[in-house]
């Protein structure tokens, strides 16, 4: 009986659609699909990476022909994460990690910018108010400035 | 005009245990990707969630060794005053409540009836209706409803 190591194995990839690998073609077409939408006003959309069953070598593949974009955003909530824009426009690489450096959402946003890196109203006026306090600011009067606080 | 406990979101509350609002949002959307769920969800869950009165829970008690509450009464993160006052709202638990007899089921009554459609029931072990509800009979509940349960099942319930 042969041994384990004496028999052959020949790994079989998918067909291939110009030079890519299925599940890579599969999500650069569904890209083209979701960014046109976008593009003439529909909603954002988001694909998890983590939910397509892709290999290493294809998640390579993918990043090789998206690119890398002007953009970069890094996120420190929870543990950090890296927001960066691909080569095409409107395309973002998400990777959210925990505080341990763990990696728990991969996804790639088609959107103009990421909602999640939008301050809301809401924390916007708490800043206003933490602002205004820290002034010295009299709430009857904005305008007024107690300078000597600032001191 | 400083809100009372009770009348704090859960964002408002995450918010004071010093999660922001990002945070919350990668954590739901982390969730939804670790459930299979659409990535769109996540976010969805946080801005439904954030707005969200704490979810009132009916602890119910059957035929069980106490060992989970017994587990729950030393839990470290949370902790369990942190968790009944801060996470969520546990408005009857026969063991941790003050009230007893009439007052106790007056407040299974109330909570009930002031959140049937959003409640969590929360029952640990078995609830057997054998000897006619005498194993897990609950205040003055008739054999036919032995465990007390909610004239109406609550739609969610966790066992």
């Amino acid at each position: 009986m042969s041994r384990l190591s004496e028999i052959a194995i020949r790994v079989e990839r998918p067909a291939r659609l110009g030079g890519l690998g299925g599940g890579v073609a599969a999500v650069l077409s569904e890209l083209v699909g979701m960014l046109e939408k976008v593009a003439v006003g529909g909603e954002s959309a988001t694909i998890d990476l983590r939910s397509l069953p892709m290999s290493p070598e294809d998640r390579i593949a993918l990043q090789t022909v998206l690119g890398q974009g002007e953009v970069h955003a890094a996120l420190s909530a929870e543990g950090v994460s890296s927001l960066q824009e691909t080569g095409v426009s409107g395309v973002w690489w998400v990777e959210h990690r925990d505080r341990q450096g763990d990696l728990v959402a991969e996804l790639i946003e088609v959107t103009a910018f990421p909602k999640i890196l939008e301050a809301s109203s809401e924390e916007m006026a708490d800043g206003a108010r933490a602002l205004r306090a820290r002034l010295g600011m009299d709430h009857a009067d904005p305008a007024r400035i107690d300078h000597a606080t600032l001191s | 005009m400083q809100r009372s406990v009770d009348d704090l979101a859960v964002g408002d509350m995450l918010r004071r245990h010093g999660v922001s609002r990002r945070g919350f949002i990668k954590y739901c959307t982390a969730a939804a990707s670790a459930m299979a769920l659409p990535p769109w969800m996540g976010p969805a869950m946080a801005g439904q969630l954030r707005n969200a009165a704490r979810p009132s829970v009916i602890y119910l008690s059957f035929q069980e060794c106490t060992g989970c509450f017994e587990s729950f009464t030393r839990s470290f993160a949370p902790t369990m005053e942190s968790l009944i006052f801060n996470v969520i709202s546990l408005d009857y638990d026969d063991t941790l409540m003050a009230a007893a007899g009439d007052a106790a089921e007056s407040a299974l009554a109330r909570a009930m009836h002031d959140n049937l459609a959003n409640m969590c029931s929360l029952s640990t072990a078995r609830c057997r209706p054998a000897r006619e509800g005498a194993i897990a009979r609950r205040g003055e509940r008739a054999p036919s409803t032995p465990c007390a349960r909610p004239p109406k099942a609550p739609p969610r319930s966790f066992v």
